[in-house]
């Protein structure tokens, strides 16, 4: 299974085909991944476009930039490209859609086509919602709850509804095809406690795609149906529940958040090996704190509702069960910790992602701790605090996850390298950037600044012209990288099948991959992250 | 670990040949070893696509039953507005439609073509019946002013809640016809390919999953029939 | 794995003839006044009947453990979502959006001193002893 040298000029899934036909036709999985790539990378760009003119609007405190309708429509339309149509879709839809055959050793998915049919109706629910953000806006929030966006906002609900509920058929078939290839394609000799964990983490993340989405869809049909044949599902007029709406909408929204995290947790546990030389430490309970995750994930949706007018019973429950769900996560962080003892640690871009995303994940679940408390969450529900701590899960956990994936599969998935030196730089710089956007946060959420709203009073200035100026050098730090991945696709030196010397059988195929994956099935034998330690003064031969 | 680990592998003894053509019957798709994976896939998908369906209509019901305990009177009183005599008879013709599903199935695994047809197009027609007969119930609604939002007229005791009520059963009702429809449109497909003989004794695998999908509606239906129907009748 | 199970038409019609028996049987038994045992013993044969359904139509009896374990991860999601849904809904203390007349609480309002907190609704002048949410009669406005 040692690659052929001469097998960068050999047929592989690039150049194997030309011409747009070709690419919105294919069935190859890893083409798929690309056209993810490409089209979450636009909504991206949307949803950081308006996180952008948030941050310059509360420069000062009367916001000057814009008026409050246009500011509740920015946030509205900032929280549901990134959430919908970039965090949820990122690591499965592109790393996972590329990556897990190859891992698996397979030559596809089990279901190609309907791989395909995923990519447009996501196309089709993203248009929609654009659709919506461009006639007009939203002005809901993410969250669309009732009965404001079933009878107060006079905005497009009804379309952005939509094309949140169509986007979420590509979210089931997408899990639904990675659970049936995980469980039917696996190469001989690939036993559950062989696969990579970032195999278990998308495992468990398409577990959350196929029981969740159902429940939002079916959640945002009913607002839409609501809105616009005016019957009553959660119209209190006619004795109907809003909070209800917020039951069924957090069901799914809840466990979200570990679709965006673990895939990401999933990364991190690949690049971590890698970069020490070491085995992974603690396997197994990684892979299964993987499922626990899943699992707790979906009992702990109530924690949303504490102020709700949720019963104290079913605040008392969520409460508890959701500090249960720091016992997996802390797992996981001691495990990746214990790798990194006496590991010959390399500091390459993917490494800074993965150390970045330890720490952040952590000050972003340590602080939803305080949130699961159901005192202080009276105090600080609503506020900045919150947007804080669910940003340092979301961008310091799930997109500092996101590109260290990329940057580590970046040769395998384009056969170029990336320049090193300025992706070290750009990781510096986000990890800079983001926690001077977000820090102070925290302290203006505890000191009572509440989210979403324009306007606020002048003693938060100081704070808030920090989290402006941050998000600037993180917008700054987020362009280096697309425009050196850009560059590198057609100037990039050619990287070898394996240039980090890495574990798993996707190195061990040419970069790029030939269309079918491998020239013959591989037959797997030992354990993964077989990583042997290197010898003092000995350097790791990058390319 | 120990090595041996070939038999705890259920396809091992079918890797090594990658040659992918050649096999008996319809062709084996590139991705797959051979038929039985290609069968092992498909089934597992259509059961984890069911799953996803329970979710789907598990949402709706379980805001239904929020405001069934809330609202037991005014929603046994709303459940009167519809028509038993229908609803029951839909049920035995959904039942039925299940029985020539599952017989067509059965006439597919035993490579009987012209059987298949047969019951498939009964099926069908069962189907269609089904929607017939809901049209009509919709019909009757909206004359009596009951649909929710186009000229709502009841004013009763609960009006509201009627209203809430019927909300839900055209909420309900409205889903499970379009899988319906959905269904009808599976089984006009597999009655073309069948004619056009595309299944045969070793291939045969959108018959069954068509027939899980059918089952399935039939299922909902089981569950929507009493939950709508049946609360106000004693 | 999987396998294709021939399942004899004879136990498909004896299946079929079982549902529509129990589709005779619980129209019947809606007719007759049981109280609250209506909708539990209309859910019990719906769920029988759904059982035959999967178990023999659509050949779970026969399926592999992968099936059933979907089956099952299946009514575990649907069982939490009643559940903890329904949990909140049963012991919530004050139904916010409840008209007025179903909320027993609002009756205390004024006892406590609070009548004027919500303008808009008037607390009835008689309270009934056993106005609890789930048994209120005629909800009307």
């Amino acid at each position: 299974m040692t690659p052929d040298p001469s097998s960068r000029t050999a047929v592989n899934y690039l150049n194997v085909d030309y011409g747009v036909r070709s690419w919105l036709l294919t069935k190859d999985h890893k083409r798929i991944g690309f056209l993810y790539l490409v089209s979450i990378t636009v909504m991206f760009a949307i949803g950081g476009l308006a996180a952008l003119a948030i941050r310059l609007d509360l420069l000062t405190p009367a916001g000057d930039l814009m008026g409050d309708d246009t500011y509740n429509k920015m946030f509205t339309m900032h929280g549901v490209a990134m959430v919908f149509f970039f965090l949820v879709p990122s690591i499965p839809a592109v790393l996972g859609n590329f990556l897990i055959p190859l891992m698996i050793g397979a030559r596809d998915l089990a279901f190609p086509r309907l791989n395909l049919a995923s990519w447009y109706i996501f196309i089709l629910g993203g248009g929609i919602t654009l659709y919506a953000v461009l006639t007009g806006g939203v002005d809901t929030g993410w969250t669309f709850y009732t009965p404001y966006s079933t009878e107060g906002s006079n905005t497009n609900v009804t379309s952005a509804a939509l094309g949140v509920f169509v986007s979420g058929f590509s979210s089931i078939l997408t899990g639904l095809n990675f659970l049936v290839t995980i469980h039917r394609m696996r190469a001989p000799g690939l036993r559950w406690l062989r696969l990579p964990l970032f195999v278990w983490a998308q495992y468990a993340t398409s577990i959350i795609f196929i029981l969740g989405t159902p429940v939002i869809a079916i959640t945002v049909l009913l607002v839409a149906v609501e809105r616009s044949l005016d019957i009553g599902i959660f119209d209190p007029a006619l004795g109907g529940d809003p909070i209800l709406f917020q039951h069924l909408f957090w069901f799914y929204s809840h466990p979200a958040v570990y679709i965006m995290i673990l895939p990401a947790m999933g990364v991190v546990s690949e690049i971590i090996p890698c970069f020490t030389r070491n085995k992974i430490f603690g396997y197994k309970f990684i892979a299964v704190s993987s499922l626990a995750i899943a699992l707790l994930g979906f009992l702990v949706w109530g924690h949303h509702m504490f102020v709700s007018g949720q019963s104290v019973n079913a605040s008392l429950i969520f409460s508890f069960l959701s500090f249960a769900v720091a016992i997996p996560s802390a797992v996981k962080v001691f495990n990746w910790t214990a790798t990194l003892y006496k590991g010959s640690i390399g500091f390459e871009a993917p490494m800074l992602y993965a150390l970045g995303f330890i720490g952040l994940f952590t000050i972003g679940g340590l602080t939803g701790l305080f949130l699961a408390s159901l005192g202080l969450d009276v105090h600080v529900h609503d506020t900045y605090f919150v947007v804080a701590h669910f940003h340092y899960i979301m961008v310091g956990g799930a997109v500092m996850g996101y590109l260290g994936g990329l940057h580590f599969w970046w040769p395998k998935i384009s056969g170029k390298l990336y320049p090193e030196w300025l992706a070290r730089v750009s990781a510096v710089i986000i990890f800079l950037g983001f926690n001077l956007t977000f820090f102070p946060q925290f302290v203006l959420g505890y000191l009572g600044m509440p989210r979403r709203y324009h306007v606020y009073p002048p003693e938060f200035q100081v704070l808030n012209v920090f989290s402006t100026a941050g998000a600037s050098i993180l917008g700054f730090g987020y362009l280096l990288p697309i425009v050196y991945f850009a560059w590198s696709m057609r100037y990039g030196k050619v990287a070898s099948a394996n240039p980090w010397n890495a574990a798993g059988l996707e190195w061990a195929t040419p970069s790029p991959p030939p269309p079918d994956n491998f020239a013959e099935t591989p037959v797997v034998e030992d354990d993964p992250y077989g990583y042997t330690r290197i010898d003092p003064g000995e350097e790791l031969q990058v390319a | 670990m120990p090595d041996s680990h070939a038999a705890s592998v259920p396809h091992a003894h079918h890797h090594g040949h990658d040659s992918h053509a050649g096999h008996a019957g319809h062709a084996v798709a590139h991705q797959f070893d051979d038929a039985e994976q290609q069968f092992g896939a498909a089934t597992l998908g259509m059961w984890i696509f069911l799953l996803t369906e329970v979710m789907f209509f598990g949402a709706i019901l379980a805001a239904y039953a929020i405001y069934f305990v809330t609202y037991v009177d005014p929603f046994e009183d709303a459940s009167n507005h519809l028509s038993l005599a229908l609803g029951a008879l839909n049920t035995v013709i959904l039942l039925t439609s299940s029985l020539t599903m599952a017989r067509a199935v059965h006439a597919a695994q035993t490579a009987d073509a012209r059987t298949q047809v047969r019951w498939l197009v009964r099926t069908l027609a069962l189907g269609a019946a089904f929607l017939v007969i809901k049209a009509f119930e919709y019909g009757s609604k909206f004359e009596e002013g009951l649909v929710p939002g186009i000229g709502f007229r009841y004013d009763g005791p609960g009006a509201a809640q009627h209203e809430l009520f019927l909300s839900f059963y055209f909420a309900l009702t409205g889903l499970h016809a379009l899988h319906m429809i959905i269904g009808i449109g599976v089984l006009l497909v597999l009655v073309w390919m069948a004619r056009r003989g595309r299944f045969s004794a070793a291939y045969f695998t959108p018959v069954e999953m068509s027939g899980l999908y059918w089952h399935f509606v039939d299922l909902v239906w089981i569950f929507l029939f009493p939950m709508l129907y049946l609360l106000g009748r004693h | 794995m999987s396998q294709h199970v021939v399942v004899p038409v004879a136990l498909y019609q004896r299946i079929f003839v079982t549902l529509i028996v129990l589709t005779v049987v619980t129209v019947a038994v809606a007719l007759v006044d049981l109280g609250e045992w209506n909708a539990v013993v209309a859910l019990s044969i719906a769920s029988l009947k759904a059982s035959l359904v999967a178990l023999y139509f659509m050949g779970l009896r026969w399926g592999d453990r992968m099936t059933r374990v979907a089956v099952l991860v299946a009514l575990a999601g649907v069982a939490l979502l009643f559940g903890a849904s329904l949990n909140d809904d049963l012991t919530r203390e004050s139904k916010t959006y409840l008209p007025a007349e179903l909320r027993p609480e609002m009756l205390d309002f004024s006892v406590q001193g609070l009548d004027g907190l919500t303008p808009e609704v008037a607390p009835p002048p008689a309270p009934p002893p056993a106005a609890a949410p789930d048994t209120a009669h005629g909800a009307a406005h």
